[in-house]
């Protein structure tokens, strides 16, 4: 099947809310006036997200830094695959050994699956 | 190049496949505002009295949703889910089976002798009340709190480990003659439940106690053929659909009982662990497509559509009055389960545009986890007037199963009070139901993106979309049980 031009693709959804605003102004449909305040909060986050992006992301990034590297090993059947950080700096009994040693220990590779 | 890889990097990609199924479940939810009808009233409610408009409740409910997603991002920084943490509690003896079995048992042939020798009215025999409450949404809620214990009390598998039992007593060797199929997963859990759920919601004579006794003899038999061909462990895990109902549900619980002990875990990681079966996003999509219909069917939006998609059936197809009824609600099941699959689409399609690592099946399939809980609150809030109030029917059918006028008990006198919980009461507890699921699913999603995401911006991208999600579901949720109770 051809995919459908973009600008089709594009008006795709305005084209379904209008319809239904049309509707619900119409009194075609009792209730959707209703319904579309209970949806109300659901259309905002469409409509801020294809604004703005993400709104606030860089915010949520910039709190979440030098956390998101301490991770436990899932054990879960997903099958999407987990990205793993191991050990990346040497620690603990092996830092001191890398500090006195003549001849340090191999470092450990930085490593993610 | 693609269309979406044109798209700015800070922009959220409204992939166009995202904007087909929007569209898609935003024309279906229309089609559903424009048509329930004769189906009953299933989530019994009366009229609440709220301080302030109840669409005012599911802004709240989003705000609390959007909270929840700055708190989940910026303080839950590591899957903390993913793993089984659990800790043993005590021994559970495995000579408990043997008493639960009977009881089990015991219980179901209650029911199918009440369903032949009682009388015939839904609100004096046993079968209605124990099978659409007790049993329907009773044991889901009861799982979710203390686990699995329904495997222990199931009547066809004791049946069949007592058959099992004796054949080893005789020296007789029974071994299942076929491997379980993969492809098959969860699929039979998925079509029992939505023949159930057809039967519940659309089937005009479903409180019939002889119809009633005579479908649960004959999904007895489909059981037991399952196990004979498939094996008894293996089919009850994966064939029996209201096992399977069951003990989906009981993965939220914080006990667990296997290897003869009884564990306690961390909350929600029992979800976490789910396993990802051919039939298992259907099986979750479906137990919401269920409910969302039960609820839309008592609404003003299905009861203005069904009468002109009956009179299709009637006027121009020519069929009787009750089976164009059915088939318009028939329609109607599969347009709510349609609709609850679009949301969930959105979602997923929305994930797939942050990352090509990841195909829509995938993520799909990897997600499906988060609406576990989702499913639990929407069974919960729809039908917990239900239970409270038609559940209490079940004191004075103990003492009177087959509505004859037996007094067993001492309880044949029992009444339903329904002022032990007012409507308004219940409201709120049908709103804390929602919001506390679908924080549940958003936690969820969030520890399996963090999983599953290389970067952090990837992970907290892929939330955005499930924001919508639970946001989506959320307010639908809502409305469907403002149109009941307000």
């Amino acid at each position: 099947m051809l995919p459908a031009p973009a600008i089709v693709r594009r008006a795709l959804l305005p084209a379904a809310g209008l319809a239904l605003l049309v509707l619900a102004a119409t009194g075609a449909l009792p209730g959707l006036i209703a319904a579309l305040a209970y949806l109300l909060p659901l259309l905002l986050l469409l409509l801020a997200m294809k604004a703005r992006g993400y709104p606030g992301e860089r915010a949520l990034l910039a709190r979440m830094g030098g956390r998101s590297g301490d991770r436990a090993r899932p054990s879960t059947g997903s099958s999407v695959p987990i990205s793993l950080p191991r050990a990346t700096v040497p620690r603990g009994g092996c830092l001191i050994a890398f500090s006195l040693a003549v001849r340090p220990p191999p470092a450990t590779r930085a490593v993610t699956s | 190049m693609s269309s979406y890889d044109r798209v700015p990097a800070c922009m959220p990609a409204f992939h166009p496949a995202v904007l087909r199924v929007a569209a898609g479940t935003a024309t279906l939810l229309g089609a559903s505002a424009l048509a329930p009808s004769a189906a009953s009233a299933h989530g019994i409610s009366g009229q609440a009295s709220l301080p302030v408009p109840a669409w005012l409740f599911a802004w709240a409910a989003a705000i609390v949703l959007v909270i929840s997603f700055v708190v989940l991002s910026t303080m839950w920084s590591r899957p903390r889910l993913q793993a089984v943490h659990e800790r043993r509690l005590c021994g559970w003896p495995a000579a408990l089976s043997v008493p639960a079995g009977t009881l089990g048992l015991a219980l179901f042939a209650l029911v199918v002798y009440a369903g032949y020798e009682g009388v015939p009215f839904y609100t004096s025999n046993l079968d209605p009340t124990f099978i659409f409450v007790i049993f329907w949404v009773g044991v889901p809620v009861a799982s979710a709190l203390f686990g699995d214990w329904f495997a222990a009390f199931s009547p066809w598998r004791a049946f069949a480990r007592a058959l099992r039992w004796l054949a080893q007593r005789a020296n007789v060797t029974l071994r299942a003659p076929l491997r379980y199929p993969d492809w098959l997963g969860r699929w039979p859990v998925v079509a029992g439940l939505v023949c159930f759920g057809w039967l519940e919601l659309v089937y005009h004579d479903h409180d019939n106690p002889v119809l009633l006794a005579s479908l649960s003899l004959a999904y007895f038999a489909l059981m037991m053929l399952g196990m004979a061909l498939f094996g008894i462990d293996e089919w009850s895990e994966r064939g029996d659909a209201f096992g399977g109902y069951f003990s989906l549900f009981a993965r939220l619980s914080s006990v667990d009982v296997h290897d003869r002990a009884l564990w306690l875990r961390r909350p929600l990681s029992g979800v976490a662990s789910l396993a990802e079966q051919p039939g298992a996003v259907a099986l979750v999509l479906t137990i919401i497509g269920i409910t969302t219909f039960d609820g839309a069917s008592n609404g003003v939006v299905w009861n203005t559509l069904q009468p002109h998609v009956q009179s299709f059936f009637s006027g121009d197809l020519g069929l009787g009055g009750t089976p164009s009824d059915e088939l318009a609600d028939s329609l109607g099941l599969l347009l709510a389960i349609a609709v609850v699959v679009g949301f969930y689409r959105v979602g997923v399609l929305g994930m797939r545009s942050i990352s090509p690592r990841f195909d829509t099946a995938r993520l799909s399939r990897s997600f499906a986890h988060t609406l576990v809980p989702i499913a639990f609150a929407y069974v919960l809030a729809h039908y917990f007037s239900l239970l409270v109030w038609q559940g209490q029917a079940i004191g004075y059918l103990a003492s009177n199963p087959l509505g004859d006028g037996t007094n067993y008990f001492g309880t044949a006198g029992w009444h339903v009070n329904y002022a032990f919980l007012g409507s308004t009461a219940i409201w709120y507890v049908q709103v804390v139901a929602l919001v506390s699921g679908h924080v549940g699913g958003l936690t969820l999603a969030h520890d399996r993106a963090l999983a599953a995401y290389r970067s952090p911006q990837e992970a907290v991208r892929s939330q955005y979309w499930m924001l919508v999600v639970m946001v989506g579901f959320t307010s639908l949720g809502l409305w469907l049980l403002s149109a009941v109770n307000t």
